[in-house]
């Protein structure tokens, strides 16, 4: 049985110049701190650049924190590079900022590629509740706002935003489960 | 079909609106200052990410693996970083600043309090030099009287002795001339002296006098 090492060994070895720790925190970090830059953002591209940008500057300054706290110091740099990126995008007169399911619908390819996906996912959805069902086809594929699909379902906002979640979260769960 | 019941908590939902960018301004707002500092906002936003990506049959969003390289080309040590080198991590520097503030504060305290303290040095001292009266025969207290040494003949008025000073004779109300020293006396009246006096020609000593005994 491998050991799995913590932050701070793999931060220890990084300072000692190991490169195998580098990739290590990579994996380990990668993704989800570029899905919340991507939630910050709501731009690939822009998460990407700022993801880059927090890794840098997070690991230029590696000395000078301490290991047992790297993960909240690496979400801290992440949040100001996306503020910064934030910033920077609102300068831009043509920036777009979709909402997220619409940005990552927007990265889902060709047209012949999405309606493969939308038949999938279809097929998805018929093992969902049909209440979350009905909150997940309204707002990702009728393209209404929480507060319209609400009102079209007759229901609390919150508890839209409840069957929307928990269907995602079962969506999740098979999606990956076919994949796997 | 199952109606559900809203949960309680609601940072996944929040984070949910905001990431669809459906959160009102101010309340969008006051989630970005919560990302600022709370892990689990952040973990919220991140989730909600992964879960609309199974909506659209897509695999989660994932950043291109270049950026790997990009990084690790950035970090890649200079002749800077060679001339530098890193130091390691020894401490967050506020500690190091409240321990400093700590022991600098200790220490003043520990001079303020050796400041207070009183003189405690007791004893006589070992040679006292009483200044002269305008009038020799006025100003002395009762039990010592000013007497000259036998052997050592009076200077002259106004002629300095040995001992002037040239700015006591420039001023003499400035610093008068000792004209001797004190000397106590005994339990028999018989004077007694308790330092030796440096040679001084026609210096009147004090010695107590035995019939105040």
């Amino acid at each position: 049985m491998t050991h799995e090492l913590t932050d701070a060994e793999l931060l220890t070895r990084f300072r000692a110049g190991h490169d195998a720790a580098l990739g290590r925190l990579f994996e380990r970090y990668e993704g989800p701190v570029f899905r919340f830059l991507f939630g910050v953002l709501r731009d690939h591209h822009q998460a990407e650049d700022a993801l880059q940008e927090t890794f840098v500057q997070a690991l230029r300054k590696a000395d000078a924190i301490d290991p047992a706290t790297f993960r909240g110091w690496l979400y801290t740099v992440a949040y100001q590079q996306g503020m910064l990126q934030k910033r920077r995008a609102r300068r831009r007169p043509a920036a777009a900022e979709p909402g997220v399911l619409v940005g990552v619908a927007a990265d889902a390819g060709p047209d012949a590629e999405r309606a493969d996906d939308l038949r999938a996912v279809t097929e998805l959805l018929a093992e969902l509740p049909a209440a979350q069902r009905e909150v997940i086809r309204l707002r990702v594929y009728d393209g209404l706002r929480f507060r319209e699909v609400a009102e079209r379902v007759g229901c609390p906002l919150n508890t839209a935003l409840a069957r929307m979640h928990d269907g995602l979260k079962k969506l999740r769960a098979l999606w990956e489960a076919r994949h796997a | 079909m199952r109606d559900r019941v809203p949960p309680t908590d609601e940072l996944p939902l929040t984070a949910l609106r905001y990431a669809a960018g459906e959160l009102p301004p101010a309340e969008a707002a006051a989630f970005e200052v919560r990302l600022a500092h709370d892990q689990e906002a952040r973990d919220a936003l991140g989730e909600a990410i992964r879960l609309s990506a199974a909506a659209l049959d897509r695999p989660t969003p994932a950043p291109d693996p270049l950026v790997r390289e990009v990084v690790r080309e950035a970090l890649r040590p200079t002749v800077l970083s060679w001339l530098f080198p890193r130091r390691p991590y020894r401490g967050h520097p506020l500690a190091w600043a409240g321990l400093g503030g700590t022991v600098a504060a200790g220490l003043t305290a520990l001079g303020v309090w050796l400041g207070d303290q009183p003189d405690d040095r007791t004893g006589p001292p070992e040679v006292v030099d009483v200044a002269p009266p305008a009038n020799p025969d006025v100003g002395v207290p009762a039990g010592i009287q000013l007497v000259k040494s036998p052997d050592t003949p009076a200077p002259p008025d106004g002629a300095p002795s040995r001992n002037d000073r040239s700015a006591s004779a420039a001023d003499p109300a400035a610093e008068p001339e000792s004209p001797g020293r004190a000397v106590a006396s005994d339990a028999e009246g018989k004077p007694e002296r308790i330092a030796p006096a440096p040679p001084v020609e026609s210096k009147p000593t004090l010695q107590s006098d035995p019939g105040t005994k």
